[in-house]
């Protein structure tokens, strides 16, 4: 149920993009909600069969979910950005199909409210990360007025502190969670968290930007880019797994 | 804007050069090999020398333990139970593999005096002759240990997996050692095992022998191995009643398969040896295996496929047990960890035969298709 | 003092910040590969400490750790930066009196400085823990037993241990194993005498002690017989307090700036906007 409603998404989010590429905007919001409830139930299932605990490398599944949600303001914006914000949801639902790390078994140590919302926090983050680097590279390709390219970057900016706020909160519960279980906010063991310090840094020095003086309004955009991709190679792609072809790709299920 | 671009540039060549990092593998580990050394790490084990006269290691399970020679005085800072005095003369083991070490040092006739196994399951001629002559104590399963039994042989040492019994030992006034560990013993931690436990018994020498031993075959693995003309992909796991337990990536056996040009289908599983992981996930492996090595003997029911099969139906749809090859180990394989070095070479010779003509399995057994009909 | 103010000013200069930030972040890429490659020589600095770990692991494997070493010399290098960049800020801030009359837009406009001084706050709390806290692993209780906490006269008492196997339908791969361990402690020293209960991220506080939950026996009622135990670890840390308050005080300063970053400038007018990125306007014309 959980893989079948995830692929029943993914196939909504490419039946959505098609859409858009074909012009039917209407349609393609209205499929995009429908990849977003059966995202959401195959999250929600997810959870239900695992809760009070969490097993380890789910944030593949819930980015598409998230990312699509806070990209449903950007309905009313030109194709092109919304085809771009669409195929970055497709990208993220696919690979997360297609290379899933989830076949360990969640364990008791996960049992409280800091785990779950270290978790939950730092996924948020990433979409908002990641949506910032889509808005900043529509930055970039636009050659906008002077006022409407200052809109942008205040959305890039919004986005960035929406993802700023999440991913501390994020790091603050996972130390919590941390120093309760095992007596120290930090624990050396997972290389995870270099990366989090790291993309934690990366968003403060953006946060910055403004004050540094060879870093002018042209080119904040490209730091809001190089985050994303930072965040994707450093946060998201290590919670992916080996390719394994989902069952009902299986031609010898059917023969 | 060049200056964004420099720092790309940078960050790419960076990431480029330490991208090469290989985890520390057989190879680097002989150059770390025991000899003159301050401080050694072996993976969540390590020894430090201090001191001539004072060595701290740490076990399994991040104990520290101070080795001190026999009649000088423990340094401060110690607590009683932290204190071993060496060689040490009188010892308790629970784990195969580490009585088989004390074998590789040589002094498992003079030292060893209490297991937790019966005189029936030893293979070891040592243990069975000194059980036989009533040196080496039975005392009991390990979650039944008879501690008036263990008092009575006197040890100076308990090496063991099982850390509830630690408070008993304290009471004893007995220094304890966890030889298990959190994460599964990589390639070389299992090869340099033997240079944690040396420091005990001042028999260095012996484990650099050993060392090296079990070096020169893999060595002759890698080699054979690079003349192979197909990879198999294997499996090291089982199904139980409610649990699929594998053996990780990170583990020596998935390690070694890497090594010697094969599929190991668990390599991006990281975490303890006997990990569990999901059906799902062991059977999707299953599919495209061509060697499944099982931890049941044939003691514990893996006589052949098809017995194997009726321990668990979810095992009869891997590929390995339709229609390609399961190797069960044999009695004397957790008990032949001084013979890693031709343990190696069984599991190599398993994986390319066409390496290894003529080569006789000692330690595993393949699964026949059926078990064979009983006479009479 | 001119030399004096010459480094006060190079030290706090916001481009220093940028290069320190960069390097950080390259430093940490190399570490996360370290990590992953040599876990084992990492994982005992949780319970060594910062000073004994870098005298033998550190020491013996630089290839592997010395990007740990320069991580360390970076914070300190971004602590000095932050503190004299902040307070230059702050000081010019206190100055400008017009900003106390409206308090609620003067406290808006400290909330990055709270997060700045919050941040140093945090550091320091991971200095003193590093380099002083005492960390004692597998401490094993069995049931009515008790054990001395090492270098003190407390005592920990194992009253009773009760554990919970999943009976339910929901969570299939659970069905007979630990769910819930609830181990109820009774702590004492000469002076006095506490009860608690134990559980997984359900320390139990005796100062100044933290006892954590870190293992137990056992897991599953059918499987390998194992004696009944719970594993603790024993912490004394006195630096836990300065990074948690750390981290209170740099979110009550990030959803300050957050809040006025994200509602208060959503209200300003074209005009406004305008006005007040005039640097960024002539940047852009240019």
């Amino acid at each position: 149920m959980i893989q079948h409603s995830f692929l029943l998404a993914a196939f909504f989010y490419l039946l959505s993009l098609g859409g858009t590429i074909a012009g039917k905007k209407h349609l393609a919001g209205i499929l995009l909600i429908l990849g977003l409830l059966a995202n959401g139930y195959s999250i929600g299932m997810r959870y239900w069969l695992t809760f009070p605990m969490l097993p380890l490398y789910q944030g593949p599944f819930f980015l598409p979910f998230f990312l699509g949600i806070f990209s449903i303001k950007a309905l009313k914006n030109d194709q092109y950005s919304w085809s771009n914000t669409l195929l970055l949801i497709n990208l993220m639902a696919w690979i997360a199909l297609f290379f899933p790390n989830d076949h360990y078994l969640p364990f008791i140590q996960f049992k409280t409210i800091f785990s779950h919302l270290f978790f939950l926090f730092g996924v948020i983050a990433r979409a908002f990360f990641i949506l910032a680097g889509l808005q900043a590279y529509q930055c970039i390709r636009k050659k906008e007025t002077d006022e409407t390219a200052l809109q942008q970057l205040r959305e890039v900016r919004q986005s960035v502190i929406w993802g700023y706020l999440f991913w501390t909160i994020s790091v603050f519960c996972g130390a919590i969670w941390s120093y309760l279980g095992w007596g120290s906010p930090v624990i050396w063991e997972d290389p995870a968290i270099t990366t989090a310090m790291a993309t934690w840094l990366y968003y403060s020095l953006y946060l910055h930007l403004h004050l540094i003086s060879f870093v002018n309004a042209k080119n904040r955009p490209f730091f809001a880019v190089i985050g994303a991709c930072w965040v994707i190679a450093f946060n998201c792609l290590p919670d992916m797994g080996k390719f394994m072809l989902p069952n009902i790709f299986m031609v010898k299920n059917y023969i | 804007m060049k200056k964004i671009n420099h720092l790309m540039i940078g960050l790419i060549i960076i990431l480029a050069l330490f991208n090469g990092c290989k985890p520390e593998n057989a190879e680097s580990a002989k150059e770390k090999d025991a000899g003159d050394f301050t401080f050694m790490s072996i993976g969540s084990f390590s020894v430090e020398r201090i001191a001539d006269n004072w060595t701290e290691v740490r076990d399994g399970a991040g104990r520290t333990l101070v080795l001190i020679p026999r009649g000088t005085k423990a340094p401060d800072g110690y607590a009683p139970n932290q204190i071993v005095h060496v060689p040490v003369k009188r010892v308790v083991a629970y784990g195969y593999f580490d009585i088989a070490i004390l074998k590789v040092l040589g002094v498992i006739e003079d030292v060893l005096v209490g297991v937790t196994a019966k005189m029936n399951d030893w293979t070891v001629p040592e243990v069975i002759k000194g059980i036989k002559q009533g040196k080496i104590a039975y005392l009991g399963d390990y979650n039944a240990i008879d501690f008036e039994r263990l008092k009575v042989q006197e040890p100076e040492l308990v090496l063991t997996w099982d850390p509830s019994i630690i408070p008993m030992l304290d009471k004893m006034g007995v220094p304890c050692v966890i030889t298990s560990t959190p994460v599964a013993m990589c390639l070389s931690a299992r090869m340099r095992f033997v240079n944690f436990l040396a420091p005990f018994f001042n028999r260095e020498k012996e484990a650099k022998s050993y060392f090296s031993r079990v070096s020169q075959s893999l060595d002759q693995i890698r080699k054979k191995a690079s003349n192979a003309d197909h990879e198999p992909k294997v499996m090291w796991g089982d199904i139980y009643e409610k649990r699929v337990l594998v053996e990780p990536g990170n583990a020596w056996v998935g390690e070694l398969v890497g090594l010697a040009q094969s599929d190991y289908m668990f390599d991006d599983v990281f975490g303890k040896s006997c990990i569990e992981i999901s059906l799902e996930r062991f059977l999707y492996s299953g599919e495209d295996a061509d060697i499944l090595f099982t931890y049941r003997t044939p003691k514990t029911g893996a006589t052949s496929k098809a017995a194997l099969a009726r321990t668990n139906a979810m095992l009869a749809g891997v590929k390995p047990l339709k229609d390609g090859k399961v190797y069960s180990p044999l009695p004397n394989y957790a008990q032949s960890g001084d013979k890693l070095d031709e343990i190696l070479m069984d599991i190599a010779a398993i994986l390319h035969p066409e390496c290894y003509p003529g080569h006789q399995l000692r330690y595993f057994i393949e699964l026949p298709d059926k078990d064979p009909e009983k006479e009479g | 003092m001119n030399i004096l103010k010459y480094i006060w000013n190079l030290l706090g200069n916001i481009n220093l910040m940028f290069g320190l930030i960069v390097l950080m972040i390259l430093d940490l890429t190399v570490g996360y590969f370290m990590l992953k490659s040599h876990p084992h020589l990492f994982h005992p600095i949780n319970d060594m400490g910062f000073l004994k770990w870098a005298a033998t692991y550190g020491k013996n494997n630089l290839h592997e750790t010395a990007w740990l070493y320069l991580l360390i010399f970076f914070l300190a290098v971004l602590f000095v930066n932050t503190f004299i960049c902040t307070t230059q800020r702050v000081t010019v801030l206190f100055r400008k009196q017009s900003f106390l009359s409206h308090k609620f837009r003067f406290i808006i406009k400290l909330s990055p400085h709270i997060m700045h001084y919050a941040l140093l706050i945090m550091l320091l709390g991971y200095l003193v823990s590093y380099l002083s806290s005492e960390t004692c692993l597998n401490n094993i209780l069995l049931p009515e037993k008790s054990i001395q906490i090492p270098n003190s006269l407390c005592e920990i008492h194992l009253n009773r241990l009760h554990i919970d196997y999943y009976q339910g339908e929901r969570l299939q791969y659970m069905q007979d194993r630990a769910i819930d361990v609830q181990a109820d402690l009774i702590i004492k020293n000469k002076e006095k005498i506490i009860t608690g209960r134990l559980g997984f991220n359900k320390p139990v506080w005796f100062f100044p002690y933290s006892i954590h939950l870190k293992d137990f026996a056992p897991k599953s009622k059918s499987g390998m017989n194992r004696r009944t135990y719970i594993n603790v670890i024993i912490k004394k840390d006195p630096g836990a307090k300065y990074y948690f308050s750390g981290m209170l005080l740099f979110t009550f300063g990030l959803l300050l700036y957050s809040f006025h970053w994200l509602m208060e400038r959503n209200k300003i007018t074209k005009d406004s906007l305008l006005t007040l990125n005039r640097t960024e306007q002539k940047s852009m014309e240019n």
